[in-house]
């Protein structure tokens, strides 16, 4: 193994430890980890978003088009965010990256989201059809708001609750299925990758001693 | 009651309110232990039923003709990874076996290594290979998400240098598509854990190219809308990569994780049981109007 794929894992090894560590308390290792897992991801995204836009622009500026430069001028424009006197001009690439993207979702979003999706949900052809046909509508009608739910609507209302408390039921068992993997998939990587299962007895030995020190520091009752 | 220091007298607690108000770190004690019994000693747990998302998208891609095209969108960050991951190889290595190709790219400047490291595992090395431009092709970063979409899948040269600094243009890859469109398209599988509705809508309403996806389990209710005319089959998280690995034949770190994402959830199940029993039976303890 190279040196420096020793150094990665060992570096991965530690700051997965280290946000681990929140679970027992908040405390600086877990800060560490924290703040420079957040720095690393944006030092990265930041080079990684530099080279394509260089990548991106190269086309443009081979065919002799050099005014494609003035969208580099453009997304500098961005850094007068931390310029109070100069603020608005910040306001310019984000007016040009919102709009084009409100543009292109709205073009489509109506019939995607919305006009494709009612006729799958009302043609009733089984059970299953018939029961999301009835859950919408009462899911719906939970959130109607411009009559009283009194009466037909009480229970029209009601049953679409119970349906909406299924779909978060599924949701959250679902999320917990995902955490338990993401879980199995730092685990894995801490008691297989090569030195960093060295430092988990570290790592446990560190946090006995936190107990221990933490228990001697509680005020005792008589 | 515990510590405090306000010389209130003691009051006996019962066993079902101990049992709700257990300290939570023995819980996360428990289930480290209980997640980590399997991954050490594997217990071999049977794989259960393939669910009807992951076959439907094994049978789709099996059904294809060679050739045919396979966009890969990458949307894994590292937090989504240890779901969505083994699924994208699996599913990379199925289209190599029918000799499929494939188009890569990241839709998020974090995805970009996960690319990388799936063609490593299936086919051996990235870009230096013979079959790179001609089976498979990695974009590598394309920005603004839809937008970014939008734009490839009406001018499939929108990016027209890959993620290694080759001309896309010039590419065997590319020589025989009529439209250069999402038109050309087989189908478009998108890995993430974020949502699949833009791609149904930049690629599967306007092109008639159907939608598949690899995605993080939480994201799998989200996805039945669209079934099955629009995304033809998904692979909902860990255990639907692990479906998919056992489908192709090709166990992997998924499969493996199974017996531990067994366990793990069998542990969660009992403490739910247990908290509900204290709960309600707490509850009956309390007198009516008092």
């Amino acid at each position: 193994m190279e040196a420096a794929e020793a150094l990665t894992n060992l570096a991965g090894g530690a700051m997965t430890l280290a946000l681990f560590s929140y679970l027992w308390k908040e405390n600086r290792a877990f800060r560490i980890a924290e703040h420079a897992y957040i720095g690393a991801a944006a030092g990265y995204g930041a080079l990684v978003i530099t080279q394509t836009a260089w990548v991106l622009l190269q086309p443009w500026l081979a065919k002799g088009l050099s005014y494609w430069y003035l969208t580099v001028v453009i997304g500098l424009m961005y850094i007068f965010f931390f310029h109070s006197k100069y603020f608005w001009l910040y306001r310019y690439p984000t007016a040009i990256i919102i709009g084009s993207a409100i543009g292109v979702f709205i073009a489509r979003a109506i019939k995607t989201n919305f006009l494709e999706q009612i006729r799958p949900t009302t043609v009733v052809t089984d059970i299953s059809s018939a029961l999301l046909a009835v859950g919408v509508i009462c899911g719906l009608f939970y959130f109607y708001a411009t009559r009283e739910h009194k009466g037909a609507l009480r229970y029209v209302s009601r049953t679409g609750t119970y349906f909406l408390m299924a779909a978060f039921g599924a949701a959250f068992g679902t999320t917990v299925m995902a955490r338990i993997s993401l879980l199995i998939g730092r685990l894995r990587f801490l008691y297989f990758t090569e030195p960093a299962y060295y430092l988990i007895p570290v790592a446990i030995a560190l946090l006995i001693v936190g107990i221990v020190l933490d228990y001697r520091k509680k005020p005792r009752t008589a | 009651m515990n510590g405090g220091g306000w010389g209130v007298a003691s009051e006996t607690k019962s066993l079902y309110t101990k049992l709700q108000e257990i300290d939570v770190r023995y819980v996360y004690l428990l289930i480290w232990i209980v997640v980590s019994i399997p991954i050490l000693w594997p217990i071999g747990l049977p794989p259960g039923v393939i669910s009807e998302e992951t076959t439907r998208l094994y049978q789709y891609i099996d059904n294809l003709p060679q050739r045919s095209i396979i966009v890969m969108i990458d949307d894994t960050g590292p937090a989504a990874a240890a779901e969505c991951h083994s699924g994208e190889i699996a599913v990379l290595y199925h289209c190599m076996m029918k000799g499929l190709r494939v188009l890569f790219y990241a839709s998020r400047t974090d995805a970009v290594p996960f690319i990388d490291d799936a063609m490593m595992k299936v086919l051996g090395k990235t870009s230096d290979q013979p079959d790179y431009g001609k089976l498979y092709v990695n974009l590598g970063y394309i920005p603004q998400g839809e937008i970014g979409l939008a734009g490839l899948a009406a001018n499939i040269f929108f990016k027209s240098v890959d993620a290694y600094g080759k001309d896309t243009e010039t590419m065997n890859f590319f020589a025989d598509l009529p439209t250069k469109t999402a038109r050309d398209w087989s189908l478009v599988i998108y890995y993430g854990a974020s949502n699949v509705d833009w791609v149904v809508r930049q690629v599967t309403d306007p092109y008639g190219c159907p939608t598949a996806g690899g995605v993080a389990a939480v994201l799998a209710s989200r996805i039945y809308p669209y079934c099955w005319d629009r995304v033809i089959g998904f692979l909902t998280g860990l255990a639907g990569s692990a479906q998919y690995e056992v489908l192709v034949k090709r166990p992997g770190e998924a499969a493996a994780g199974m017996d531990a994402q067994s366990l793990g959830h069998l542990a969660i199940i009992i403490m739910i049981v247990l908290g509900n029993i204290g709960y309600f039976a707490s509850r009956r303890k309390i007198p009516r109007g008092g």
